[in-house]
C-alpha cells in the first residue's frame, strides 16, 4: 500500500489554502453552540416557508467570474431550468452556447448541438459526489442538504432573506470557504469565493413555475 | 548362543578404542550442550514462510524484485473501520485509537500533511507541461485547436467550485487536475477530515495503516498482535455496536502461524516422547531402558538443533515441528538394545552392541539416506529438515552404540508378561504360502492397488500448502476489494541499461496494457513512468501541450477581449533522481529497484485488480516483443516448481527402491527381497490408500514415500538379521508403534505439507507392518497361511 500520500491528491486538485488545519467537530453541548443550532433550525423553516415550492421552476441567470490573473470579469447569461429532486439544467448562451446538467448523482456538460464534452459520475470518485451534491443543492435548492454540510446564518426578513453559508466539513472548507445568498420567494443571487482565489456572482431572474419538462430536458435527466 | 569368543587381547584393544571413542563423543555432546544453551538464550527461530520456498537464482533483477515485494507488505497491518454514518465511525475511531500505546508493537502511519500536498504541487509545477495521461495524449493530438477554444470557455463559465490547482494560464485546458485524478485514481482511499476514506458497500468506510515493530512483536508464540487488535475492535464495538470492522496484513498471518507451529512443536515432540516412554515402561518395567533411550534421543535432537544452526544460522519453526516426530524413529536404536537384552541377558552389553552393530548400522543408512533425499529439492526447508533428521538420526546411533555398553548396568531388564507375550507371538504370527488362503489374500491386495491407483491424481498448486486461517483469509480478501490492492504475486520487471532506457520500456509495454484494460480483462497498472515519464515523452509532451495550449489562450483571450500569456515552464525534463529525492516520491518509490547487478537498473509495474487465470495468458504473452520485460507470476513458478520436483522426486523414489535392494542383496543375498518387498508393495497400497481417501498427490507426498523407504525397510533388516528371535520381534513391534505414532501426531499438523507426511507415513507404516512378518524369513515350519 506504499503509503496513504496519494489519497490526498483529489484534496489537492481543489485545495490550496496553505493554513488549511484538519479538526474533527468539537462536541461542545454548552448554550452558545445549541442556540447557533436553533438559530440553523430557525432560519431553514422560515427559508422553507419562504421559497416557493413549485415543482419545475425556469428562469434566467447572469453570472459574472472573476477568476485570478484575468483583468475583467468573464460575463456570462442564459437561462435554467430547476425541477425538485430530478436536476439542474443550466444553459449557457453567451459568450458561449453551453450546457450543464447536473442530477444527483451526475454532472455532464456539453456543447451547443448537444454532445456530450465531460461527464463525471459521483459513485467513481468520492470527491466528485462532494461536488455534484453541492452544486445540485445550490442551484435547486435542496435546503437540506445544504443544512448537512453548512452552517447558516443570516436573516429572513418580511420581504427578503439573506444568507451566509460556512462548511462544517474541513476538506468542503477548502473547496468554498463561504457562500453567500439572498432572495425573495425564489434564490435570486448567489456568491461565492473558491480556493483558487476566483469569486463568482451569480442572479437570477425572472423565475416562473412550469407545468412540464420538455422531451429533451426528461431525456438529459435520465 | 553365547559367544566366549576371542583372543582377549584383541577385545581388550577393541575396549580401549571404544572407550576413547566413547570419551570422544562425550567431548562433542558436550559442546553441543553448551551451544545448545546458548542458543536458546536467544534462539534464532524463524517463522517466516517464505523462506521455506526457494530463490529465484535465474535472474538477479526478478529476486531482488520478490524480496522487495514480500518485505515492503511483510510489515504492514491495514485497518478498515466502516458504518452507515460517517460520524459513526469518527467516534469509533478515536475508540480504536485509545487502545494503543508507543509501546504497543504496532505504529501508525500518518496521513500526508497539509504542508507536503502544497511541496509536491510546487514540486511538479515546473514540469507540468509534460505531465499528460494517455487518453490526454491522443485527445490532443486528434482534437482541432478550436474545439479546444471552445472548450476552455465552457469550463471557465460553468458555475461550481474550480478544479484548477495552478493560475489559470498556466494549465488553460485544466489537464492538471485530470493527471492528479488519474494519479490518485491507483489507491481508491481520499481524505475526508484527516481519515483515509473509501466508500463501499453502502458503507463509508476509514482505513488505517500499521507497521508492525518487529522487535517488540518478536514470534514467540504469543498471540500479541491478535490480542492488541482484539482490544481495539471491542473499544469499537463498545462505542458503536454495528461498526464493522477489517484487519489484514501478512504479520497477522505470520503470528497466527507461529503461535500454530509452537503449539504443535509440544504437542508433537512431547506426545512422541510421551508414547515411546509408555511402549518402553509396558515392555521392560524398569527404568533404565527408558532413562537411556530417552538419553539418546535428547543427544539426537541437541546435536540435530546445534548442526542446523550451525549450517543455516537460524532454524525454522517447521523444521522443529517435523524434526520433533523424529523422536518415533531414532528410538529404533535404543529399543532394539534394550529388547535383545531382555531376550539374552548373559550376554554382556559390549558384545551385543557387536552383534547388533551390522544390522543398526544398515537400518541407520537407509533411514539417513530416505531424508537424505529431502535435500534434493532446492527449498531451504526441505533442506534444513533434512539436516536436521540425518543429524539427529546419527547422534541417536551414535550415543546407543557408543554409550549404551558402559551405562548400562549387568542386570538386562526382565523379561515381562507382555514382552514375553509379544516375542512368543513371532512363532504363531502367519506366513504367507502359496496355499489358497494366501492366494486369495494377494489377489485381494492387488485389486486394492489397482482400484485405488485409478482413483489418484495430482495437484501442485501452491495455494493449497499454504497454512490459512479461514476467518483472516476471508477478511484479507474483503480488504483487497475495498482498497483495490494491486497483487504482490503477478507482475512485471522491467529492466535497462539506465534509468531512461527502463521508463521508454515501461512506456511500451503500457501501451499494450492499456488495451488489455480497454477490453475489461483488467483493473489497472500502477508504473514508475505514470509518475515520471521518460525524457523522450517528457520532451515531445511539451511541444504538444505548447502548440496547443499557446493556441487555446489566444484564442480565448481574444473572446474575451483579455491580454494573457502562458506561464512558462521548465527546460529541463524531469530526472528520475530529482524524482526519487523528493517526497513526492513516497507513493511510487517502491516501483524503483534501482541497480539489480550485471550493469541492470530496473523497475516494477504493479497490476490493480484481482487477476482471473483465464486472462494470466493474456498478461504473460505481452511480453513477447519487448525487450527487457520479464512476466513474474510466482504462484505458477513456484506450483511448477512442486510439479518437477514431484516427478524428479518420484523417479528418485524407484531408484531408490532399486539401490536399496542391490544393498540388502549384498548383504543378505538371495533372502534381500523378504525385507523389500514388503515395503516395496506397501509403497503401491499407501499410494491406492491416499487414491480411495481422495487425497491428490504432491510433493511432499513423494518425499514421505522416500521416507517410507528409509525407515520401512529398517524392520525387514531386523527380522532378517534375527531370524525368529522374539527380542528382534519386539523391538519391531515397538519400534513401528512409536514411529506410527509419531508420524500420526505429524499428521494432526495444520502445516499441510507436515500433514502430507504425516498421513502417508501413518499409512505406509501400517502396510509395512502388516506385510513384513508375512514375508519373513523362519527356520522353523510352522503356521502357514
Amino acid at each position: 500500500m506504499g503509503t496513504a500520500w496519494c489519497l490526498v491528491m483529489t484534496g489537492a486538485m481543489t485545495r490550496r489554502n496553505i493554513g488549511v488545519k484538519f479538526f474533527a467537530l468539537p462536541l461542545i453541548l454548552n448554550s452558545p453552540f445549541l442556540w447557533a443550532q436553533s438559530i440553523d433550525q430557525i432560519l431553514i423553516t422560515r427559508l422553507k416557508n419562504r421559497l416557493s415550492d413549485e415543482a419545475i421552476v425556469r428562469g434566467r441567470f447572469e453570472q459574472s467570474k472573476q477568476i485570478k490573473g484575468f483583468k475583467q470579469p468573464l460575463l456570462s447569461k442564459g437561462n435554467f431550468v430547476t425541477a425538485r429532486q430530478k436536476g439542474v439544467i443550466w444553459q449557457t448562451r453567451a459568450p458561449i452556447e453551453s450546457l450543464l446538467v447536473l442530477t444527483k448523482n451526475r454532472m455532464s456538460s456539453r456543447q451547443a448541438d448537444g454532445r456530450l464534452v465531460h461527464q463525471i459520475d459521483s459513485n467513481r470518485e468520492p470527491m466528485a459526489k462532494l461536488i455534484i451534491e453541492l452544486m445540485f443543492a445550490m442551484l435547486s435548492p435542496d435546503l437540506d442538504t445544504l443544512s448537512q454540510r453548512f452552517k447558516f446564518e443570516g436573516s429572513v426578513l418580511e420581504e427578503v432573506w439573506n444568507l451566509v453559508l460556512t462548511p462544517k466539513d474541513a476538506s468542503l472548507m477548502a473547496l468554498i470557504p463561504r457562500i453567500e445568498s439572498q432572495g425573495n420567494n425564489y434564490v435570486r443571487f448567489v456568491q461565492w469565493r473558491d480556493s483558487m482565489g476566483d469569486i463568482t456572482q451569480i442572479r437570477m431572474f425572472g423565475q416562473q413555475a412550469s407545468p412540464s419538462l420538455s422531451h429533451e430536458e426528461e431525456a438529459y435527466f435520465g | 548362543m553365547v559367544e566366549k569368543n576371542s583372543n582377549s587381547s584383541s577385545s581388550l584393544v577393541g575396549h580401549s578404542v571404544w572407550r576413547a571413542c566413547a570419551i570422544f563423543w562425550l567431548l562433542i555432546v558436550l559442546g553441543g550442550a553448551v551451544h545448545q544453551w546458548h542458543f536458546w538464550q536467544h534462539p534464532i527461530l524463524s517463522t517466516d514462510v517464505m523462506a521455506l520456498l526457494p530463490k529465484d537464482e535465474s535472474s538477479a533483477a526478478v529476486s531482488i524484485a520478490t524480496e522487495r515485494m514480500s518485505s515492503q507488505a511483510s510489515r504492514k497491518v491495514v485497518v478498515a473501520i466502516g458504518a452507515k454514518e460517517w460520524e459513526d465511525v469518527e467516534r469509533a475511531l478515536v475508540a480504536w485509537r485509545s487502545v494503543f500505546t508507543d509501546d504497543s508493537g504496532l505504529a501508525e502511519h500518518p496521513i500526508a500533511q497539509a504542508e507536503k500536498i502544497e511541496q509536491s504541487i510546487a514540486f511538479y509545477a515546473p514540469y507540468r507541461d509534460r505531465l499528460l495521461t494517455s487518453d490526454q495524449r491522443d485527445l490532443l493530438k486528434i482534437s482541432t485547436p478550436s474545439d479546444w477554444v471552445s472548450s476552455a470557455l465552457m469550463t471557465l463559465i460553468q458555475p461550481g467550485p474550480t478544479r484548477r490547482v495552478t493560475t489559470w494560464s498556466s494549465d488553460p485546458l485544466g489537464l492538471w487536475p485530470q493527471w492528479w485524478a488519474t494519479r490518485a485514481g491507483d489507491i481508491r482511499a481520499r481524505l475526508r477530515n484527516g481519515e483515509a476514506y473509501v466508500t463501499h458497500d453502502g458503507l463509508d468506510w476509514a482505513v488505517l495503516v500499521y507497521e508492525s515493530d518487529r522487535s517488540a512483536m518478536s514470534f514467540d508464540g504469543e498471540p500479541h498482535l491478535r490480542l492488541l487488535l482484539a482490544r481495539a475492535t471491542a473499544a469499537s464495538l463498545a462505542v458503536v455496536p454495528d461498526v464493522r470492522l477489517l484487519q489484514a496484513g501478512i504479520p497477522l498471518h505470520a503470528e497466527a502461524a507461529a503461535v500454530q507451529a509452537h503449539g504443535e512443536v509440544n504437542t508433537i515432540g512431547w506426545g512422541s516422547l510421551a508414547a515411546v516412554m509408555a511402549l518402553l515402561w509396558l515392555a521392560f518395567r524398569a527404568f533404565r531402558p527408558i532413562l537411556l533411550t530417552a538419553l539418546s534421543l535428547l543427544v539426537g535432537i541437541a546435536m540435530a538443533t546445534s548442526a542446523t544452526v550451525l549450517v543455516f544460522g537460524q532454524i525454522h519453526i517447521v523444521t522443529l515441528i517435523f524434526g520433533s516426530s523424529l523422536i518415533g524413529v531414532a528410538e529404533d536404536y535404543g529399543i532394539h538394545y534394550f529388547s535383545a537384552r531382555q531376550a539374552t541377558p548373559d550376554r554382556t552389553p559390549m558384545a551385543l552392541i557387536k552383534i547388533l552393530l551390522p544390522g543398526l548400522l544398515l537400518a541407520l543408512l537407509t533411514s539417513v539416506l530416505g531424508y537424505w533425499v529431502l535435500g534434493f529439492a532446492p527449498f531451504p526447508g526441505l533442506r534444513q529438515m533434512a539436516t536436521f533428521s540425518a543429524v539427529g538420526l546419527g547422534a541417536t546411533f551414535i550415543t546407543a552404540v557408543l554409550w549404551f555398553p558402559w551405562l548400562d548396568g549387568l542386570h538386562a531388564p526382565v523379561l515381562t508378561p507382555l514382552a514375553y507375550r509379544v516375542s512368543k507371538s513371532l512363532k504363531r504370527w502367519p506366513r504367507l504360502s502359496s496355499s489358497i488362503g494366501g492366494w486369495t489374500f494377494v489377489v485381494f491386495l492387488v485389486m486394492f492397488a489397482v482400484l485405488g491407483l485409478i482413483q489418484l491424481s495430482s495437484n501442485d498448486d501452491l495455494r493449497q500448502l499454504q497454512v490459512g486461517r479461514s476467518a483472516l483469509i476471508a477478511q484479507q480478501r474483503e480488504m483487497s476489494s475495498l482498497l483495490e490492492l494491486p497483487s504482490p504475486t503477478q507482475y512485471y520487471v522491467i529492466k535497462g541499461h539506465d534509468a531512461e532506457e527502463v521508463l521508454q520500456r515501461e512506456e511500451a509495454l503500457k501501451v499494450k496494457l492499456d488495451r488489455i484494460v480497454s477490453d475489461g480483462s483488467l483493473q489497472g497498472y500502477r508504473a514508475l513512468s505514470d509518475w515520471i515519464p521518460s525524457k523522450a515523452q517528457q520532451e515531445s509532451d511539451a511541444l504538444l501541450t505548447a502548440k496547443v495550449e499557446t493556441v487555446v489562450i489566444d484564442g480565448v483571450a481574444k473572446s474575451l477581449g483579455e491580454v494573457l500569456k502562458r506561464d512558462s515552464f521548465s527546460s529541463l525534463s524531469l530526472t528520475l533522481p530529482q524524482w526519487l529525492a523528493n517526497e513526492v516520491s513516497r507513493p511510487a518509490r517502491n516501483l524503483w529497484l534501482g541497480d539489480v547487478g550485471g550493469d541492470e537498473v530496473a523497475s516494477v509495474l504493479m497490476l490493480r485488480g484481482e487477476l482471473r487465470s483465464e486472462y494470466l495468458s493474456k498478461l504473460s504473452a505481452v511480453t513477447k516483443d519487448l525487450d527487457g520485460v520479464i512476466w513474474i507470476d510466482s504462484t505458477a513458478k513456484y506450483s511448477n516448481l512442486l510439479a518437477t520436483y514431484r516427478v524428479a522426486i518420484g523417479e528418485w523414489l524407484v531408484l531408490g527402491h532399486i539401490l536399496i535392494f542391490i544393498a540388502l542383496s549384498w548383504r543378505f543375498k538371495g533372502r534381500a527381497w523378504r525385507a523389500w518387498l514388503p515395503t516395496f508393495f506397501s509403497t503401491i497400497l499407501t499410494f491406492a490408500s491416499l487414491g480411495w481417501l481422495g487425497y491428490p498427490i504432491q510433493l511432499f507426498h513423494i518425499l514421505a514415500f522416500v521416507l517410507l523407504l528409509g525407515v520401512g525397510i529398517d524392520y525387514g533388516i531386523f527380522l532378517l538379521e534375527h531370524p525368529d528371535d522374539g527380542g528382534a520381534w519386539l523391538a519391531v513391534i515397538l519400534g513401528s508403534l512409536s514411529t506410527v505414532l509419531s508420524f500420526g501426531l505429524l499428521g494432526l499438523s495444520q502445516v499441510p505439507p507436515l500433514r502430507a507426511f504425516g498421513v502417508t507415513v501413518l499409512i505406509g507404516l501400517s502396510w509395512v507392518l502388516l506385510l513384513t512378518p508375512l514375508l519373513r524369513l523362519s527356520h522353523r515350519s510352522e503356521l502357514r497361511v
